[in-house]
């Protein structure tokens, strides 16, 4: 199969609140039945993140970490330093960041609080 | 893709042996964007096994493409129902979003051309059948989904959502909309079995189902039916 061009309809948004506790990412903003709802890869699928703003919202630099689990095993994926009350980009080019089959995103931040805004894309195999 | 053109021979193949020819005479070709949700009203469709409320089935048969808000202000109610003469339209489409998988059913009201059985519909254990937007890409369209449409053999579509967010499907149809003439001549029909013609024999609908008797022959007049059995050919007069 040939390299994957990801188009604008295959991205959808994955977006969550950064604390010292590692919480996973949700599909954009989506509240059903009132329970935050992640996006776990399914089976063929490999999820990647595209692209992704990260806001630090205390008054000192932290780290950001973004980690794939599958509720047992976390691994941890890339870590971006964010000055305080700066917000960073990334892209692909920068970090590959993909979860295999079963797993789904987790993020969180050293110190302090933020958020973080991604656009991501499953592909298969 | 391969279009066909103006002077080109189309052959439906109905059943093992049994063929009708056509030449092509006038055709034409444009893209059309369905999207379900704005045409149909169709939710985006459920992650896949899981049901919530407000989202349509992570599995949807939809035999009918309705346009409600066509260019003449007058709902149609099926996009692919032939009622004029003499056409026959070729059909390619593009998958979005990629994961979609996307079965053509023709028939509309029967079960899914791409199966090995007719017992085996999509099911939670079964679902890598059909192609997705990888295999047919939405900006361009793949041989794969190559379909016909005939007065009386309209198509429908079964749409799957393999993944764990909602999806809200779109299809980009190429249509090569064709009219064409029939072709009766049994020296010809025999050379273009032979191969001494060039011609574009298609499969109509499943490997194991005749649609003939489906097919609106009236508007097909002077259709000729070529069945070959053991070398020799025989022919009826459809429409």
């Amino acid at each position: 199969m040939a390299v994957k061009e990801v188009k604008d309809y295959d991205l959808f948004v994955l977006s969550g609140t950064l604390s010292i506790t590692a919480a996973p990412l949700t599909y954009y903003g989506q509240t059903i039945n009132n329970n935050p709802w992640t996006v776990a890869t399914p089976n063929d699928f490999r999820q990647k993140i595209y692209k992704a703003l990260i806001t630090n919202t205390g008054s000192s630099a932290a780290t950001v970490t973004i980690s794939a689990t599958n509720g047992t095993t976390t691994y941890t994926l890339a870590q971006i330093s964010v000055p305080a009350g700066a917000t960073e980009s990334i892209s692909e080019e920068d970090y590959s960041i993909v979860a295999t089959a079963g797993y789904y995103f987790t993020a969180s931040i050293s110190t302090g609080s933020g958020y973080i805004n991604a656009l991501a894309y499953f592909s298969p195999g | 893709m391969d279009l066909l053109k103006e002077n080109y021979i189309l052959g439906l193949s109905f059943a093992p042996g049994k063929y009708a020819f056509y030449r092509v005479t006038r055709s034409n070709v444009f893209p059309l964007v369905y999207n379900f949700q704005t045409e149909l009203s169709v939710n985006s469709l459920n992650p896949y096994g899981q049901s919530y409320t407000g989202y349509s089935s992570y599995y949807l048969n939809i035999q009918n493409l309705g346009l409600p808000q066509s260019e003449v202000n007058t709902p149609v109610t099926d996009m692919f129902k032939i009622d004029r003469d003499n056409e026959i339209w070729q059909i390619f489409y593009g998958i979005a979003p990629s994961y979609l998988r996307v079965l053509p059913v023709q028939p509309p009201s029967s079960a899914p051309i791409y199966h090995l059985d007719q017992s085996i519909t999509p099911s939670q254990s079964f679902i890598k059948i059909g192609f997705d937007g990888f295999a047919s890409p939405f900006d361009e369209p793949s041989d794969k989904t190559e379909a016909y449409v005939l007065a009386g053999l309209s198509i429908g579509f079964v749409l799957i959502n393999p993944v764990t967010i909602p999806i809200t499907p779109k299809l980009k149809f190429i249509i090569n909309r064709m009219i064409v003439e029939p072709i009766t001549d049994p020296n010809i029909a025999r050379a273009i079995l032979d191969g001494k013609v060039p011609a574009h024999i298609v499969t109509i609908g499943s490997a194991e189902n005749d649609l003939s008797s489906n097919i609106n022959w009236v508007h097909y007049p002077k259709s000729m039916i070529f069945n070959v059995t053991s070398g020799k050919m025989s022919s009826e007069v459809k429409g």
